[in-house]
């Protein structure tokens, strides 16, 4: 069985390297390297976006949740999908007419100081890493699991293969791997949930009836409550959740790999039809593990569920089934390691080196030798910082960095597109605030602190919520009101703001 | 034409406007209605039990708002799609506008 697993991953480490290889055949400028020269078609970029959006963490976690915790699961989804309106109506059009390579790049059209560039840029980097290190933890535990190589040369092998796409293939190879991977796993989820369905005579209610008397909970298994004990996380979550993808780098800089606003618009529509089928999809499987296999033998392999969907398919199809989810959940994670890559390399050598460093004026071949020279660096700061921190809860770290994203880049992003009278100060202070109550905050909530040692430290925590979002996002945006109040600069910019985010740059 | 003299003016034109009021009481009230659909649904699963009453069978209402913001998702997605492209028809005539305004200020300086 391990033969055929081995097989598939090996198949596809070598379908993503002949990507590369095509891809890195026009890597040849900083435009090719961060938008792809831009010209990617909408349902392309729309299928990237997919791809770079649904980790394996989520395809997973979500399969495990809703098996192990019923209509809780559910709050690992609603809310991410929704944020797609949030995308599509506020942010990915006025950010593609104002944007270039980078979210500082449409946050400095308006005010033109490299402090703003800088603290945006700090934002991306640290949300980059927060998530790169969530998924890096997710796949080195999660391979392990698969096919039993340990933690450590798990995160080598992912951390090499994503610096390889990035390096040499720039947006192009990740955009391709991106969209390989998405048509993967739309595909192995499609199989799983037609022979689950199979097995109730393609019968939804008579789905909901199995699962009723299936788990350990009865009646309860559909109700909510099962996992939410406290109602105001529940919805601080969902806040964050919704919120979040709006903010969140790796998915705002695929807006900038098509050629305008009106294929923005299609891209970000059609990633919201894969993902919602995906997440309807996902529901069924949650269904069929909790029905077919039973709560007590997902908990037996992990505790978190995690491997509910591959034993699913292990059930449904044999080892091949199995080997291929397991190879599936693979490409997931490296096609979404490699996105956020690219967008923290691409903050450290567009913003902070050409745009603050060398003042916008680096030469072409100057900026592509730093974007290189990032995208060695961004990951093996995320390595090593992976190596300590395997030990965390991996979907506290991905909802600590959408909450991030959220209370960090999301209220500034929508002041400078849509307010007026938002000034530098405005910015800067909306920036800082947003990232540091999330910070603060976290470091005082449940997930550090806890009286019986279930988490870092031992005792009472501060803050009585484990995602801070409902907290921290008012309080990005209040900063933002604060600091262009106290400040007494007028921007002269926001005409110009009006008409090219409506318009675009060709007016 | 410096810049900022040619942003204003684009600004001031009444189609301009009119295209900005439209846009802007459509994705205020859309982004409203999603918030408040969406959120409506944790506040009630947390604080009441009326969701737990049957719909059909043994689907609750919970589970029946739980796939209608899937319909919800896709309806506004088509609307949005139907919108933007009437706002691509106004902008196209705002530029045709702003060409012709321009222009003719050019010549006459």
């Amino acid at each position: 069985m391990n033969d055929t697993v081995i097989t598939l991953f090996l198949l596809i480490v070598v379908a993503t390297l002949v990507i590369t290889y095509f891809a890195a055949k026009i890597t040849k400028n900083t435009n090719q390297f961060y938008t792809a020269g831009g010209e990617l078609k909408g349902w392309q970029n729309g299928v990237a976006i997919s791809g770079d959006f649904m980790s394996a963490s989520s395809f997973l976690g979500i399969v495990g949740g809703i098996a192990l915790t019923g209509f809780d699961g559910l709050y690992l989804l609603l809310g991410a999908l929704l944020s797609y309106l949030i995308v599509m109506y506020l942010v990915a059009e006025p950010l593609r007419n104002l944007g270039k390579y980078t979210l500082a790049d449409m946050i400095t059209a308006r005010f033109k100081a490299n402090k703003v560039r800088g603290f945006a840029a700090l934002n991306t980097v640290t949300i980059s890493v927060f998530y790169m290190v969530a998924q890096l933890v997710g796949a080195g535990v999660l391979i392990k699991m698969l096919i039993g190589i340990p933690y450590v040369p798990s995160l080598i092998i992912v951390g090499v293969l994503m610096t390889v796409y990035v390096l040499f293939g720039g947006m192009t190879a990740t955009s391709w791997v991106q969209i390989t991977k998405a048509f993967l796993l739309l595909g192995g989820t499609f199989i799983l949930f037609i022979l689950v369905l199979s097995k109730f005579h393609f019968n939804i209610i008579d789905i909901f009836e199995k699962v009723k008397s299936a788990t350990p909970f009865g009646e309860k298994y559909l109700e909510p409550g099962i996992k939410n004990k406290n109602g105001l996380d529940a919805i601080s979550l969902n806040f964050g959740l919704l919120l979040g993808t709006a903010g969140l780098p790796h998915v705002l800089i695929r807006f900038f790999t098509v050629k305008d606003a009106k294929t923005a618009r299609k891209s970000v529509t059609v990633a919201t039809w894969v993902i919602s089928i995906f997440y309807v999809m996902a529901i069924f499987l949650g269904f069929g593990a909790a029905a077919l296999i039973g709560t007590d033998k997902i908990i037996a392999e992990n505790p978190a569920g995690n491997m509910a969907a591959p034993a699913l398919a292990r059930i449904l199809g044999g080892d091949f089934l199995f080997a291929f989810i397991a190879a599936v959940a693979f490409a997931t994670i490296l096609a979404v390691v490699a996105g956020i890559v690219l967008s923290g390399a691409s903050a450290f050598a567009h913003d902070f080196y050409n745009g603050i460093l060398k003042r916008g004026k680096a030469t072409e071949k100057q900026q592509l030798k730093a974007a290189r020279i990032a995208s060695i660096v961004v990951p093996v700061i995320a390595i090593i910082i992976s190596l300590f921190v395997q030990n965390l809860n991996v979907a506290f770290l991905g909802s600590l960095a959408l909450t991030l994203a959220a209370s960090a880049n999301l209220p500034v992003i929508l002041l400078t597109i849509y307010w007026r009278r938002f000034n530098t100060a405005g910015a800067i202070t909306s920036m800082i605030v947003g990232l540091f109550s999330t910070i603060i905050l976290v470091l005082l909530s449940p997930n550090v602190w806890d009286p019986s040692g279930h988490a870092i430290f031992v005792g009472k925590p501060l803050f009585p919520l484990a995602s801070p979002g409902i907290v921290s996002i008012p309080l990005g945006f209040i900063g933002g009101l604060i600091g262009t109040m106290l400040s007494k600069e007028k921007d002269k910019n926001y005409q110009k703001i009006l008409v090219q985010s409506n318009l675009g740059q060709d007016v | 034409m410096r810049d900022e003299e040619k942003y204003e003016k684009i600004v001031a034109l009444p189609g301009f406007q009119d295209m900005l009021a439209k846009k802007k009481k459509f994705i205020l009230t859309s982004t409203l209605i999603i918030f408040i659909l969406f959120l409506a649904l944790p506040v009630l699963t947390s604080y009441s039990t009326v969701l737990n009453h049957t719909f059909i069978g043994p689907i609750t209402w919970a589970w029946f708002w739980a796939f209608m913001l899937f319909i919800m998702t896709w309806f506004f997605c088509v609307l949005y799609t139907k919108k933007a492209s009437s706002f691509d028809q106004l902008n196209e005539k705002i530029k045709e506008e702003a060409n012709k305004e321009l222009t003719v200020k050019e010549a006459n300086v």
